[in-house]
Parts: C-alpha cells; structure tokens; sequence
C-alpha cells in the first residue's frame, strides 16, 4: 500500500540516490584519505630506506641506490648534507660480520656500521620507526631495538625496486638494490588507522544527518509536490458524488500540474454545462408531454363528471385525439434527437441536392397554397455523400418553417449551389424576421420564436434541433441570416463530392 | 365566485372553464399574459388560475405585475415541477402552485380553500343560525333538512354568507357571479334573492336600499 503511494514511491527513490550519493562520497573521502595516510607514512619510509642506505654505501656506488644527496631528492634535509663519520651503533655489535661496514674503504666487507643520524632517525621522537638491514644469505646484519617480532623477509624481485607493504598494523618500505643490503624500514600505523577509523565513524555520522536532512526534505518536497494532485482527486470525488459545481484550486496556473488542472477546470465547467443543458431539455421534455397529458386527464375526469351529450363526448374525445397526437408527435422528436445525440447511423450514398429539393418543394406545395405563399426554386446540381431520407428532411422542416412563419403573399426560394468544397442549400423566405434577441437561441432544442403556436401539433420546437443535428451529422454547418419585417434565410452548407472523384 | 383562467393551450383551457362553470364559478379565459394581466387588473376577481409559460407575457413576469397592484388569489398552474420554479412562483406572490397534469377535484379544493382565506374564513362551513352552508360539498341545510339551489343561487348565498355582516353591493354581486360573456339582465339578480328568500326564509337576505344586500 504505501508502495502504491506517488508520495512514498517518490520518498523511497529519493532515499535510495540520496544512500548511494552518500556513500559513494563517503567511501571516496575514505579511500583518498587513507591512501593519503599510506603516500605521507611511505614517503617518510622512503626517506628513511634510502637514507639509511645512502649511509650502508658509498655514495655513487650502486645505479640503483637511492641517492641521499640527490637535491632533487624529496624528504626534507637529510643527514647527508654534511659529511659523517659512521659510528657503529651498540645495538649493532656482534652484526653479521659478513657484510662489510661501509667505511669507504672497499665495498661489501665488514659490518655495517651506521651513523648516529642514520639510527638517530629510528629512535627518540621517532620511536614508532623501525629498521632492519639484511646481508647476504638473508641474514639480518643490522636491525632496530624496536623491531617488531616476526619480520620475514619477501622474496626478492629481479630488479632493483622499493616495495612498500601492510603487514598488520605497520606499514613498511623495503629497498632492494641490485647489489648489497636489503633495507627495510616501517613503522606502526596503528595511530594513523584509528585516525582513520575516526574520520569512518564521523562520514559515516555526518552521512547519516545528511540523509535524515534529505529525507525529510524529499518528504516536504514531496508533499507539496503531491498537494496539488491531492487537490485534483479531491475536486474530482466531489464531482463524482454530485458536486458538479466543484473546480480545483489552481494556484499556479505555469507550471505543469497547474496547467493540468486547468484543463480539468474548463473540462469540469463542460461536462457541469452539459449536465445543465441535459437537465434543461429533459425538464422540458417533460413539460411538453404534461400539457397534452393534462389536457386528456382533465378533460376526461370532466367528461365522466356527469352524463353528457353525444356532442360533448364527441368533443371530449376531438380534444383529446389532439393531445394524443401532439404527444406522439412530440415523443417521435425526442426520439430524433436521442437517436442524433447517440450518434445518428447514415446511409452513406451520393445524392444530387438538386433533387432532394426538387421533390420536396413538390411535397410543400398544398401547405403553400393554404398559406397562399408562392414557391420559387433555382437548383444547379451539386453531389454530397449522404443519407438521402435525412437531407430530405432537413429541407422539408426548412421549408415548412419558411412556409408557415410566412405572410400571406409570401414567397419562399429554394435554391441549391456549390461553393468550394462545399453544396449548399439556401431556403429564404419573405416572412417578419426574426428578432436578435431570438436568433441566438433559434437552434436550440424547445426554443419558439413565436411562442403563442404553442399548442399547434406539429410545432415542438424541435424541428430546427434535428435539422442542426442532422446536417451536423452529416459534417456540415447550418446559418440563418435575419432581418426584422425583411425575412430570413437558413443556409446548409454540407461537404460535397469532388467533381473528379 | 369569478375566476380568471390564464392558458395558452386552448384546449386545457375550455376544459378549465367548463368544469369550473360547472361548479358554479363564473369564469373568464384568457390565452395570453398580456390579456391575461389586462383582465386581472380590471376586475376584482375572486381566484387567478395562472400558468406559467404564456405567450407575450409569462406567469412569472405577470404574476409581478399584478402584485404591484392587486391581492387577488393566485394558483400557479405549471407543467415545470422544479424546486426552484416552485420556489420561484411562491416567493413572488403566488397563494398556491399546482403542477400539471392535475386532478381537477383537487383544482377545485384549492381553489375554494384560496378563496375561504382570501376572506378570512378558515373552516369549510359557515353557519348562519340555523342555516349551515358547506362550501366543499357546496351544500346548504337548515336544521336537518337539506335545501336545493341552483349554481347561481348557491353561489351569491356563498359570496354573501363569505362577507357576513358586510353590505354587497349589486355591482360587486354582478361583477363575482357572472364572467364578461353573460348577459347582465338588470333584475336577474333580484330574481335569485327573492328566490333565495323563499327557501331560506325572507329574513334571511336583508336589502339595504340604495347599498345592497348583507347578510345579517
């Protein structure tokens, strides 16, 4: 579960780099300063094997002896700046005599006899240095008192070479030269290891305050990071249980979150206008069936009131005739719509609009006649991809509308064009107009211009929704054009079929 | 009783006027608001059956209207049940909201109980002496026996025994008891008194010369 969390996910990715940086780091200050430890301690080592064999050999004697009076020599002044006179130490009596002191008088004979300054660098203050000299037959020829037991010697390598190496707690430098003495000097390390130990111990403290600081700056991070998406699920729940009225509050609209949930916002504001309009048209829906309903229950319940005469059952049973049909024809048109709304199912052939319009204007005439409004038509063929039987209707509805909101004396004009890539139909008429104030809601589902038809069977308010629906359907747009006491015109442009094609 | 009925759906509306005249209202229709607020505004009407969406003029807009100037009882009469409408029409002065489709014995009810309040009559009998009159069951009994009067008759007894102790004048009585179609017959009022008079008693109905009649 708390792995599902974004905000633990994120926390445990963030621990995770945050132990692997530190350690990482730590690891490397730990290396680099014990390496700086050992470089420091061999160096002083170095120093030290070949100056004690700078003073067990004439200097220039071997290619490969350190040269103590080398001055590009690092490691400070040595005793070799000035002239010495070999002592030979106490502790070296009874020395392998067969390796020669180094008396300049004849290499590799006699005992070694070194120089107080030489043993002066392995005791006193030095006391953690210590030495030992091999002669030949690896036999120690000269060695410190505080040589540490169970020194051995490593085989020799073919070359002359200083080999430094850890043997427990010490650290120490052995010279081998091509000819002559093995040198080794050491010394502990065991204070530098548990400096050394110490800085461990602090990384190790100092990493683990770090993660803690880190940790729980990733969680405020992450928690600030996550409130905005809080604040969206929060808005969206309200939104599922009902609250369709509930936005996000965006603070920041920049970044990427508050660019999310302004998205969602304005998707929230549709889907809220949506449920509005949806409530609206079932609400009148509703209305429209419950007048004729009305009508029927009423009228009946007043009937059957009392005995009556034949003409007023007759009339009774007219009015109700009417309710009913009115309500047929109502459900009819929702039906429509319903059928538009969930995405209208086409026939899909090529039509001539010209001969759409042709046979309609044909089906309109009685209705024209009785209205006394005359017919004038102009068709140039023009080829869609459409249904035929809903085109039909479109021009039908428009018709009539043109024909009944017409004066007497009216004329309607039908005419059918292309323009490119577009037919269109065009249905005007000479009737008073539409107001403004009218004309935006003129394609909407139950608006009536003229409201006082009210009751007439055929006039839902519906028409001018299908027609929108159908031609809407049919990727087209459809556009009235009106002028008060003039007369208007609807306009249905639908995509047409290349001549070429 | 005059009622003014205000619908634009003809038919629900001659239903409406039928069955009212039927018990016994005079009833004048109206199929739009601006005839309808011209018609409520000129006569003093006993009740208002409103509906709400009119032609010209709505219920709403004209139910704002007539406040401004009248108390005459109004029953809303709508096919739009939502709360807010209701809501809506209440809170800007209607007495009552019915929505359709409505029970017509209900109408009725309503409309008798608007009018008993709108004279500050709460109980459905009135009594005078001896004489109960039960304007639900539009009724009339003196003692244990129950006397028969014609719609017209009932209803100026009813208009008279509503405004006890008040004088009617004959106008007020021309202007409830017929709607504007009938044909005013100048002693077609004293017609029905006198024989009010003769089944009730001729005390019963005082005439004040000059005034009108009042029930004592």
């Amino acid at each position: 579960m708390f792995f599902n969390s974004i905000r633990w996910r994120l926390q445990l990715w963030h621990g995770a780099l945050l132990v692997l940086v530190l350690v990482g780091f730590g690891f490397t200050a730990y290396h680099l300063a014990e390496k700086n430890v050992l470089n420091r301690v061999d160096e002083e080592l170095r120093r030290r094997t070949g100056l004690l064999g700078n003073i067990l050999r004439p200097p220039g004697r071997g290619p490969g002896g350190p040269q103590g009076r080398d001055p590009n020599r690092p490691g400070g002044p040595g005793p070799g700046d000035r002239p010495f006179r070999p002592n030979r130490p106490p502790e070296e009596e009874g020395a392998n005599p067969d390796y020669p002191p180094d008396d300049g008088r004849g290499p590799g004979l006699g005992e070694p006899r070194l120089p107080v300054e030489a043993t002066g660098l392995f005791a006193g203050e030095f006391t953690n240095f210590y030495y030992v000299v091999w002669g030949r037959e690896r036999i120690p020829i000269s060695q410190s008192s505080n040589l540490p037991p169970n020194i051995d010697l490593p085989s020799k390598p073919e070359t002359d070479s200083m080999i430094a190496r850890t043997r427990g707690n010490f650290r120490e430098m052995i010279h081998y030269p091509r000819v002559g003495p093995v040198i080794l000097s050491g010394r502990s390390i065991e204070m530098d290891m548990r400096n050394l130990h110490q800085l461990g111990f602090f990384l190790g403290g100092a990493g683990l305050i770090v993660l803690a600081l880190g940790l729980t700056g990733g969680w405020w991070m992450a928690t600030r990071v996550i409130k905005p998406i809080d604040d969206i699920s929060n808005a969206a729940r309200a939104i599922a249980d009902g609250n369709l009225g509930q936005r996000i509050n965006v603070v920041d609209t920049e970044n990427e979150l508050g660019r999310l949930a302004t998205v969602l916002n304005s998707t929230f504001g549709r889907l809220e206008s949506s449920f509005a309009r949806q409530t609206r048209f079932t609400a009148d829906a509703s209305h429209e069936l419950r007048t004729p309903l009305s009508v029927i229950l009423s009228q009946t319940q007043l009937s059957l009131s009392r005995v009556r005469s034949a003409e007023e059952y007759q009339a009774t049973l007219e009015s109700c005739q009417r309710a009913g049909q009115r309500m047929r024809v109502l459900i009819e048109k929702l039906l429509q719509l319903a059928r538009i709304d969930s995405g209208l199912e086409l026939q899909r052939v090529t039509v001539n609009l010209a001969d759409i319009c042709s046979d309609s204007i044909d089906l309109v005439r009685p209705l024209a006649a009785e209205k006394q409004v005359s017919l004038t038509s102009s068709f140039s063929p023009t080829l869609v991809l459409g249904d035929p039987v809903q085109i039909s209707q479109v021009v039908m509805n428009l018709l009539a509308n043109a024909i009944y909101y017409n004066n007497a004396g009216g004329i309607v004009v039908l005419t059918t064009s292309s323009e490119e890539n577009f037919s269109v139909i065009s249905v005007k008429d000479t009737g008073p107009g539409i107001e403004p104030e009218d004309l935006k809601h003129i394609f909407e589902r139950f608006y009536r211009v003229d409201k006082s038809r009210h009751s007439q069977i055929n006039h839902t308010g519906l028409g001018l929704a299908i027609v929108t629906g159908i031609v809407e359907a049919h990727g087209g747009t459809i556009g009235v054009q009106s002028e008060v006491g003039k007369g208007s015109t609807f306009t249905v442009k639908i995509p047409s079929i290349p001549p070429n094609s | 009783m005059r009622i003014l009925v205000i619908e634009d759906e003809r038919d629900l509306l001659t239903t409406l006027a039928q069955a009212l005249e039927e018990e016994g209202y005079a009833v004048d229709t109206a199929e739009n608001g601006e005839e309808g607020l011209y018609k409520a505004e000129s006569w003093d009407y006993d009740a208002i059956v409103l509906d709400v969406m009119l032609p010209k003029l709505d219920g709403f807009s004209l139910l704002k209207k007539l406040r401004a100037r009248k108390r005459t009882p109004v029953l809303m009469l709508t096919a739009r049940d939502t709360r807010q409408d209701r809501v809506l029409g209440l809170d800007i002065g209607a007495d009552d909201y019915v929505v359709k489709p409505f029970d017509l014995l209900e109408l009725f009810a309503r409309l008798r109980a608007l009018i008993r309040r709108a004279q500050g009559e709460a109980q459905a009998k009135i009594v005078v002496e001896d004489v109960q009159i039960d304007t639900a069951a539009r009724t009339v009994h003196r003692g244990k026996e129950e006397i028969t009067l014609t719609a017209r008759e009932y209803a100026l007894l009813e208009f008279l025994a509503l405004r006890r102790g008040k004088v009617v004048t004959r106008t007020m009585l021309y202007e409830h008891l017929f709607n504007e179609d009938d044909s005013t017959l100048s002693n077609l009022l004293d017609v029905h008194v006198s024989n009010i008079r003769k089944k009730l008693g001729s005390e019963f109905i005082t005439t004040r010369r000059g005034h009108g009649y009042c029930i004592e």
